[in-house]
């Protein structure tokens, strides 16, 4: 590889210019480090801050003056080099680096017949204030939400951690998007195997692009094929802090205000920020709303769908006269009626998503006419139905994981699906095939279903509920090394 | 997989691809080969069922042809947002056939839905039909897979296609209006014995115990069979009311108990949860309801004849009294005594009653039957045995409710 010594500095300037093809955000300009001696300057000025460059180069033009004019050239330059330390720099010894360097935002200094090009710290990306997540909120606790730069993002958990143990690690990932993907996690807390295991599946990644950290969720996940996420995704600084507490690795990508934590656990999912900032009583309380919660949107279609397809004799008399009388003149059978319903659902709930705040509010309006009063009304589905189909969507938005509530929806449409082609004997199978798929399932070597299967007590204390926080003395046992108290 | 190995290592990458996509198909394909099964399923949509709520049996004496009538719930007439309808909560349809299985068939002649039994609430037999026997319908029924015998089982006196077209009010559906009546009568009035199920029937059927069911009857036939009734403000025209008790002896109705009867003999069969009467205290009628019975009866072999020690412990309301005087615990010790004395002598005459029919209602021969030793074998040999049999009341009780008032207010009657 040529040395950049052997390059005049303008000629290397030509030389990036044409490798990022000259696009229109490149500053390149000469600059006098003395009388007879030139050198050049890049940067892109879209990503570069302008008055930190003109703040280092002012420097050069100060500390310039003040050297002894008797110094030849090369002297004077590695002088000037010298005396930067006051402003943030690095250096690049080649010339992909150099290119590298400019993409991230760094203001290339070219000195003539130097070896290394000085890159002065420029960076000044466009970036979204700290605020306070959209998709976590709580009424008690931290507001603080991540933001898309993973720079932030480490600030706000150093914020938090204290402990010179707390770790991070580094990686670019995506050969057109060099994301940086960023792995922390305490030192003493977190298994080295866990650890090992998340580099090696990292550094296995071979794609063009990182945009979020769902993508690098897709390549490190230990299945593909499962509905059941094996990482827990957050936008809390807090959330994500507990859990390295807990001896967890989290997951930052550059560009995602997402964190991922790993190893997760299926009961985990049914913990919300929340229940640490409420009292215990109460968080376990809510821990169990979440779980029936959960078995309601799962069972509740697919059970209505096979008692009244299948098991009326398991309907109280007057029920099963409700409704076989809401259930007179309705044109469609009840499993179409029900798939129709929830489909319909889906459709207002994923339009509501994706349409500006007040379209939504739109299409929950009629949402509500069409799905409720219209459809009873116009005789095409009963009211039982609307309650069924509104009993579940609610269900559904109680998880706290965004993406458990996904896996919680195709359990819901598989089990539906069983129970109008096999009714209750469909859904146990349904059921049986879930819990051996649930136990065959590990995230980083943590089984799934921990502590419950296998058995940890000790560790019962912060999932089936939560105790005060003076008798969680001790590190979760399906995730410890070591240490064993806190 | 090695856990340590990341998802997407490229070693055998391939075989692992072709491995998914094998099982993917497979799954994709058993769910469509699952649509092809749904028609071999008893996958039935709630609103092809005719459900049953009343059936009743008849034969017809001529001919000897079976009459099954079933009384089919037209929901939409009572559906809870229609309002109150006008139109009719069930349909009676009536079916004759040779045999009990014709009979079957034979309601899908005149029923436009599948029958569904299984919400039957009530079965319903003529005397006529029980007194000749109720053996083939009780086997016919539980042949059936789909059976519930935990049903009652109740005997009409009156025409049954009048009680079968007969609509009830409050509770519109006949077959719950009958089944409520029975659970409060046993609850409040203790005129209703609670064994008396099919299944308590069946059970009895090789035995000596006697089965008591409830008697319906129809007060005023014809007033109640069109929806009109639900007009009119004279509730008793029309209605089913408890009549008496019919005592079946295997599957055969022998006879009846009159309404007076059926608490004591519940009470004496420990099995009344109350039990009211009048009582004669210084010669003014005192009324009391006594509840918490502890009933014990143990039979016992005394100077070779069986005797059977009932012993009864209540506590009392007092619910009336004709009396003047302010309550005292005179008067109170005068209530008890009085009650003791006529429960015991009332349960004797019951129990002499019932020897001269020769119905053995308390279970004696059974309990003999239960006893070791070579005595109780020896009396066993004995024909009706059980009708030498004595029985010893010994009744207690506690006054635990005097009313609001201990002193009545006398008015012109000092």
């Amino acid at each position: 590889m040529e040395a950049l010594s052997d390059i005049q500095p303008q000629a290397l300037a030509d030389k990036l210019a044409e490798r990022l093809h000259r696009p229109p955000d490149l500053v390149s300009q000469s600059f006098a480090i003395s009388s007879e001696l030139f050198g050049h300057y890049l940067f892109l000025e879209t990503i570069a801050d302008k008055e930190k460059i003109e703040k280092g180069l002012a420097f050069f033009a100060i500390e310039g003056k003040s050297l002894p004019g008797s110094i030849d050239a090369k002297e004077r330059a590695q002088a000037l080099i010298g005396s930067m330390s006051a402003i943030p720099t690095k250096s690049a010894s080649n010339f992909d680096d150099c290119v590298k360097a400019l993409l991230e935002g760094y203001c290339v200094l070219l000195i003539p017949r130097e070896d290394k090009a000085l890159l002065l710290d420029a960076v000044h990306f466009v970036r979204r204030e700290v605020s306070e997540p959209k998709t976590e909120t709580t009424v008690r606790g931290p507001h603080e939400g991540f933001t898309e730069d993973v720079r932030q993002n480490i600030a706000l958990l150093r914020k938090r951690l204290k402990n010179p143990g707390f770790r991070i690690e580094q990686y670019e990932i995506g050969t057109n998007t060099r994301t940086k993907v960023i792995v922390a996690y305490l030192q003493d807390l977190a298994p080295e195997k866990v650890v090992s295991t998340l580099n090696d599946r990292l550094q296995a990644i071979r794609t063009d692009g990182i945009i979020d950290s769902s993508y690098v969720e897709e390549w490190i996940q230990d299945k593909v094929l499962t509905p059941f996420p094996t990482l827990l995704g957050t936008e809390r600084p807090d959330v994500v802090t507990s859990h390295l507490l807990e001896g967890r690795v989290a997951v930052l990508v550059d560009g995602s205000p997402f964190a991922l934590i790993a190893p997760i656990t299926f009961f985990q999912f049914f913990i919300a920020p929340e229940d640490y900032y409420q009292r215990a009583d109460i968080a376990t309380l809510l821990r169990w709303l979440r779980v029936l919660s959960f078995l309601l949107a799962i069972f509740v279609p697919s059970l209505f769908i096979a008692i009244v397809l299948y098991h009326h004799e398991l309907l109280p008399n007057p029920l099963l006269i409700n409704i076989a009388a809401q259930r007179e003149g309705v044109p469609f059978p009840v499993f179409l009626e029900a798939i129709m319903m929830l489909t319909t659902f889906e459709v207002l709930r994923e339009a509501g998503l994706r349409m500006p705040r007040i379209a939504g509010q739109a299409i929950s309006i009629v949402g509500a006419l069409v799905l409720g009063e219209a459809a009873v009304q116009a005789g095409l589905v009963t009211a039982a139905m609307v309650i069924v189909v509104a009993v579940t969507a609610i269900s559904n938005f109680v998880s706290p994981s965004y993406s458990f509530g996904i896996a919680q929806r195709l359990l819901q449409f598989s089990y539906m699906a069983l129970a109008g082609f096999m009714g209750l004997y469909g859904v146990m199978c349904g059921v049986l095939f879930t819990i051996v798929h649930l136990a065959s399932m590990k995230s980083f070597g943590v089984p799934y279903l921990a502590p419950l299967a296998p058995t940890f007590f000790s560790d019962w204390k912060d999932i089936l509920v939560r105790v005060p926080q003076p008798w969680m003395k001790t590190y979760p046992r399906m995730n410890r090394v070591g240490r064993r108290r806190r | 997989m090695d856990e340590n190995l990341p998802a997407n290592e490229p070693g055998g990458k391939k075989e692992k691809v072709n491995d998914v996509r094998g099982k993917a198909a497979a799954l994709i394909l058993s769910l469509i080969s699952l649509l092809g099964v749904t028609g071999c399923w008893d996958m039935t949509e709630i609103n092809q069922l005719a459900i049953g709520n009343l059936a009743g049996g008849d034969i017809d004496p001529e001919t000897g042809n079976q009459i099954v009538y079933y009384q089919i719930v037209n929901p939409s007439a009572l559906a809870a947002q229609k309002g109150a309808g006008i139109k009719s909560p069930v349909y009676t349809y009536r079916v004759e056939a040779p045999t009990l299985a014709e009979l079957a068939l034979g309601a899908t002649d005149v029923l436009p839905r599948d029958l569904f039994p299984d919400h039957f609430q009530v079965y319903l037999m003529t005397e006529r039909m029980a007194r000749r026997g109720l053996h083939s319908y009780l086997n016919f029924l539980e042949r059936q897979t789909n059976r519930r015998t935990d049903l009652d089982l109740v005997i009409t006196d009156s025409s049954i296609a009048d009680v079968m077209n007969t609509y009830t009010l409050f509770e519109r559906i006949p077959g719950r209006s009958l089944r409520a009546l029975f659970e409060l009568q046993y609850k409040v009035s203790g005129r209703v014995n609670p064994k008396s199920r099919i299944k308590d029937v069946v059970e009895h059927m090789e035995s000596s115990v006697l089965t008591v069911l409830p008697v319906i009857s129809l007060r005023g036939a014809g007033q109640a069979s069109t929806t009109g009734r639900y007009e009119h403000i004279d509730a008793n025209k029309g209605s089913l009311v408890l009549s008496g008790g019919a005592v079946i002896k295997k599957d055969r109705m022998i006879g009846k108990l009159s309404l007076d009867q059926i608490p004591l003999y519940n009470l004496m069969k420990n099995e009344a949860k109350v039990y009211y009467d009048r009582i004669r205290v210084n010669g003014k009628n005192v009324d009391v309801g006594a509840s918490k019975l502890k009933v014990r009866r143990k039979l016992a072999m005394e100077g070779g004849r069986p005797v059977l020690h009932l012993n009864v412990y209540a506590e009392l309301k007092l619910l009336n009294t004709d009396q003047n005087e302010a309550l005292s615990m005179d008067s109170l010790d005068q209530i008890k005594q009085a009650f003791n004395v006529q429960v015991a002598d009332k349960a004797i005459d019951f129990f002499e009653w019932s020897r001269s029919k020769g119905w053995d209602l308390l279970s004696i021969e059974d309990q003999m039957g239960k006893k070791r030793g070579k005595m109780w074998r020896e009396a066993l040999n004995e024909q009706e045995a059980w009708k030498r049999a004595k029985l010893e009341p010994e009744i207690r009780c506690k006054v635990t409710d005097m009313g609001a008032i201990i002193d009545p207010y006398k008015g012109d009657n000092p």
